[in-house]
């Protein structure tokens, strides 16, 4: 997995890293008035960072539960800290999806020579 | 339930809007009917509560290595009748008082309804503000190769 085409397919799993994680928080916020609903984390940075590393594939993102305790009703979702959440891993998607874009003008370049 | 796969994740949202959307509706509902005496079973209004229960997405438990499957919404899982008791009041007049003048109104309290509604209308907007951050992060991967 090296090169142009090896880059799109790790920034494709970067990018849907990041879009699971945006739908975990549109659960987690869908759910703020659910009584005894825990807050879900996806967690994927250190296993991309490890990946970039060794050069090989990145382990799937794993769903985490947040059991720190919350309001008396057993929910712990905060809308704040999930809106922050969302416009972090909105960001995040949008500049992988730029990077793509990048990386696919170079490539289409190099096969048509314009 | 769950709009188109790959992009999207909107229905979750969706449902987060439908269900808070229900809980401003009762609570709208629990305001008119607070001097309500007479309701359909002759006895005063009881305040209504909307239960929501968590809708799992099961087609995306595959998507990672973890303890549970992904949230997929919300759902309603019931309305139901508060079982607290009736405000009496004493008011021989009223065409609903009993023999020693009591007259039993709902046990709708406002101020809690209008914090419910508050509450609501906040969470609401919490679930449009994720709908449109997954509609913008949607429409960024549609750039991709773009002639740009």
């Amino acid at each position: 997995m090296s090169g142009m085409s090896g880059d799109l397919t790790r920034l494709r799993s970067f990018m849907d890293a990041a879009h699971l994680r945006q739908r975990a928080i549109a659960g987690n916020m869908s759910n703020a008035n659910t009584p005894g609903y825990q807050r879900v984390e996806v967690r994927f940075e250190e296993a991309f960072r490890a990946a970039l590393a060794e050069g090989d594939a990145p382990a799937p993102p794993r769903l985490e539960v947040d059991e720190t305790p919350g309001r008396p009703d057993g929910n712990n979702v905060m809308l704040e800290n999930e809106l922050v959440d969302m416009n972090d891993a909105t960001l995040l998607y949008r500049s992988l999806a730029q990077a793509a874009s990048v990386r696919a003008g170079i490539l289409r370049s190099a096969i048509t020579g314009h | 339930m769950s709009g188109v796969s790959g992009l999207g994740g909107f229905g979750v949202s969706a449902s987060g809007l439908r269900a808070e959307r229900m809980r401003m509706e009762v609570a709208a509902s629990n305001i008119a009917n607070a001097e309500t005496t007479r309701g359909p079973e002759g006895t005063p209004y009881r305040r209504r509560l909307v239960v929501f229960s968590e809708q799992l997405d099961q087609t995306l438990g595959a998507g990672g290595a973890g303890r549970r499957d992904l949230p997929g919404g919300v759902q309603i899982a019931s309305i139901e009748q508060d079982p607290s008791p009736f405000r009496t009041v004493h008011d021989p007049g009223h065409p609903d008082a009993n023999a020693d003048g009591i007259v039993e109104l709902p046990n709708v309290d406002i101020a809690m309804e209008m914090v419910d509604l508050a509450s609501a209308a906040r969470a609401y907007e919490a679930n449009l503000t994720a709908l449109r951050s997954l509609k913008t992060a949607a429409e960024s991967a549609l750039t991709i190769g773009g002639n740009a």
